[in-house]
């Protein structure tokens, strides 16, 4: 058997080979242990809504704000309410960060941060999709008067 | 008009793909040299046909013809010309027309160049490479045409997404579509050398410029949008980790090992598996790329809306793979290497292990992007991971990619003496010390950011040394000046010395990607005009609102909020941050961004809001060495270019396999 071992592992490329499946090990565990970091749940306003327990762990929540839900202080969006493009649940957010670029009622916003409570999220980071497809709020080519 | 001579050019271009796919098989099977000439020219008149179909687009968004639905879905009247370009591949079927072409153009270019230098495989070459046009084209005939016409032809067009008004949008995603197309070219040539078994040397000779040029534009393309990340979208980076940039970046990460391998069987015969399955890596990730960003695979900030054309990608991505893999396990027994190492201490074991952690690179992103896939499989939860995996997974890796240029310097072909390599290394372990004491003693306490510059700066004095080291060789040989003696070496071996500019910028990069990762800074104030606030070492007083009036390109108005930068007292930058409004999308406001520029940072404002006194809040980076990102990316992209170049004569290094990269000291 060692020497089974042993002739294997006299070629320079199995030598090799083998230096290079423990490395792959140890990015493994480097990779595994980064990702348990930084982990969260993505899900829908009616998906989150569904789920039990979801206090204090760190979600990222896709939807369409809601007209008319946003609170502005001083310009800049303090909390708003968003909703999936057919879904039934609200889902409200707090945000203290940057308003990000075409922030605005029926942008598709993306939310992540950590749920106080059903149905409300504190966002750390609020980003827009940008879609090719643009949904606006007033009718297009209305000539302005 | 327009839309019946576009749908008409589409489907005639798909006509003469498919014929010169079947008449490159039929010349094979039935050994008749005269069909495969006229495949050859289908292929290439393919090309002729999708040109037609693009110009007809451009005259439609240029002559605001709305009965075209895509250009009214991303094109109005007021729109400036420049503008009507980006919007050509502004959304789903305009950017798939331009991927297209772009793809036909460059096989045709292969077929017309390289084509008749490979008899050995230019039927299976242009069966291949008709058929991935044909796949390509059928997608655009069949599910998302740019050529559609409104039922109702409406008097202006939507105009495009407000976040695509840039001029950034002019350069950025052409080279970013064209450097992914052009992955398919040394795909194809790899394609030709396993079905035709013609594994040796010869693909690699023809392959090493095609996949150069795709490396380089693939480069060009995800720099370009690092950059327009950072100057337009404005929340003070340039690289988010998002889903859709993940697949920008995946091909340039196989591409990248490819070159580095393919020296290896250049020079040692060895990798002729791993070469062929690096070259359908990068292909088979650019149609990944593809079907990601049209699929909702992945929810992304930058994807387009959902549609069949997804379904479809993910069926073309399967055939690439299934297909690459059957034909590598088919040719298998040609495979085998010519030698094994002589040394596990030489620079082909250094080549493989840059192409290890290159793959490894690769795979963590892969794997991070698919992650909510992968979880709903299991756990039916989409879990997704953020920007700090990607750091810390791949962050010690490119660091030690970054050392391992630099060891790979240093370190001959096949194997040295051990007293020879201990004083080639003398000098680099020398400057590795030093430079981290220095970088201790300057104040810098991060592990992460000790490594990383240190190393960087062990790549920078190996690489400035190969310069003078190989300078003062031809000065000698030649009894020449150091400057003819310099500028000779790019001329002797275009490929050597570009690519070390290349490993220069790519230093340089890795040190600005770490100073502003790790020594970000940010300051957020509410100030009324007149007031002042510190960031960054300046002083930053706000002057008060402005409202000017719109250019073009639907917008309406713009508020900035003057802020004049000081430093020591002497004003150094006025700054112009604020908000732009549009037209048609009032509520959907978005910013303009202000950067004060230094060598040292970048001072990065921009106005998060105010009230009716006229108070604002701003929010301020503080972005260190920033502008060396910028930098590092031209010396790599120069030094691409230097190794693209063709050499005149052929560096005599070359044959002499194992000749010490470095003359003795």
């Amino acid at each position: 058997m060692t020497m089974r071992l042993r002739r294997m592992f006299s070629s320079r490329r199995a030598r090799l080979i083998a230096i290079l499946a423990l490395a792959t090990g140890a990015i493994s565990v480097l990779a595994v242990s980064a990702a348990g970091s930084s982990l969260s749940y993505y899900a829908t306003p009616d998906e989150f809504a569904k789920q039990i327990d979801v206090e204090g762990r760190r979600w990222r929540v896709g939807g369409r704000v809601v007209e008319g839900t946003i609170v502005e202080e001083n310009g800049r969006p303090v909390s708003f309410a968003i909703q999936s493009e057919d879904g039934l649940e609200r889902m409200d957010i707090t945000y203290d960060g940057i308003k990000p670029n075409l922030f605005g009622p029926r942008a598709f916003v993306i939310v992540e941060g950590v749920a106080e409570s059903a149905g409300r999220l504190r966002a750390s980071s609020v980003i827009i999709k940008h879609e090719s497809e643009f949904l606006t709020s007033t009718e297009v080519a209305t000539p302005s008067n | 008009m327009l839309a019946t001579v576009g749908a008409a050019a589409l489907i005639t271009a798909l006509a003469t793909a498919l014929f010169s796919c079947a008449g490159a098989t039929v010349a094979l099977r039935a050994h008749r040299p005269g069909v495969q000439v006229l495949a050859r020219r289908a292929w290439m008149t393919s090309a002729l046909f999708t040109s037609l179909a693009i110009v007809s687009l451009v005259i439609g968004l240029m002559r605001d013809d709305f009965s075209l639905a895509y250009v009214a879905s991303v094109s109005s009247r007021e729109m400036e010309t420049p503008m009507k370009w980006a919007a050509l591949w502004g959304s789903q079927a305009g950017s798939l027309l331009f991927w297209t072409w772009t793809m036909s153009v460059l096989m045709a270019v292969f077929a017309w160049v390289t084509l008749p230098r490979i008899p050995w495989g230019a039927g299976h070459a242009t069966a291949l490479g008709s058929g991935i046009l044909a796949a390509f084209l059928t997608a655009l005939v069949f599910l998302a045409s740019p050529f559609e016409v409104s039922r109702i032809t409406p008097p202006d067009g939507v105009g495009l997404n407000p976040l695509l008004v840039d001029k950034g949008m002019l350069i950025h995603p052409p080279f970013l579509l064209a450097g992914l197309v052009s992955t398919s070219i040394p795909f194809v040539l790899g394609g030709a050398a396993l079905l035709s078994a013609r594994i040796d040397n010869a693909w690699l000779r023809s392959v090493r410029h095609w996949a150069l040029l795709s490396w380089l534009v693939l480069s060009v393309g995800n720099f370009l949008g690092g950059w327009w990340a950072y100057t337009v979208l404005g929340w003070g980076g340039y690289w988010a980790w998002d889903p859709v940039e993940n697949s920008a970046m995946l091909p340039l990460l196989p591409m990248t090992a490819f070159l580095h391998s393919m020296m290896v069987q250049e020079r040692r015969g060895m990798l002729k598996l791993w070469n062929l399955g690096l070259v359908a890596a990068a292909f088979g990730l650019a149609v990944f790329g593809t079907f990601n960003v049209r699929s909702g695979l992945v929810e992304s900030v930058h994807s387009f809306a959902e549609s069949d054309v997804g379904s479809y990608f993910l069926i073309l991505l399967a055939i690439v793979v299934i297909l690459s893999i059957a034909l590598l396990v088919w040719r298998g027994p040609y495979l085998k290497p010519d030698h094994d190492f002589d040394s596990l201490l030489s620079r082909e074991s250094g080549l493989i292990v840059n192409n290890y952690l290159l793959t490894a690179i690769a795979l963590i992103v892969l794997g991070g992007t698919l992650f909510p896939v992968f979880s709903e499989l299991f756990d039916n939860s989409r879990i997704t991971v953020g920007p700090p995996f990607y750091n810390r997974a791949v962050g010690p890796l490119l660091i030690g990619l970054v050392l391992l240029a630099a060891i790979g310097t240093v370190l001959p072909w096949r194997q040295a003496a051990t007293p020879t390599l201990l004083r080639r290394f003398r000098s680099p372990a020398l400057v590795l010390m030093v430079s981290l004491l220095a970088l201790v003693a300057g104040g810098m306490h991060d592990p992460f950011a000790l490594a990383g510059t240190s190393s960087a700066i062990v790549l920078l004095y190996v690489t400035l040394r190969e310069y003078f080291l190989g300078a003062r060789g031809a000065k000698v040989a030649r009894n020449a000046g150091w400057v003819s003696a310099f500028s000779g070496l790019f001329g002797r071996d275009r490929r050597r010395y570009g690519g070390y500019l290349v490993h220069i910028g790519f230093a340089v990069m890795a040190i600005a990607i770490i100073g502003s990762n790790v020594y970000q800074e940010q300051v957020r104030t509410a100030v009324a005009p007149g007031e002042s606030f510190e960031a960054g070492g300046r002083t930053l007083t706000y002057v008060g609102l402005r409202e000017r009036p719109g250019t073009a390109n639907g917008i309406e108005t713009e508020i900035v909020a003057p802020v004049r930068v000081s430093k020591d007292g002497k004003e150094v930058a006025y700054l112009e941050p604020g908000r732009r409004l549009f037209e048609n999308f009032p509520q959907q406001p978005t910013g303009i961004v202000a950067v004060d520029t230094t060598l040292r940072d970048d001072l990065y404002v921009f106005v998060q809001g105010w009230d009716a006194d006229g108070v604002a809040e701003f929010h301020v980076f503080v972005n260190p060495l920033i502008m060396w990102l910028w930098i590092g990316g031209a010396v790599y992209v120069v030094g691409g270019l230097v190794a693209f170049a063709p050499s005149r004569v052929l560096a005599p290094e070359r044959q002499a396999v194992g000749t010490p990269a470095i003359p003795q000291t």
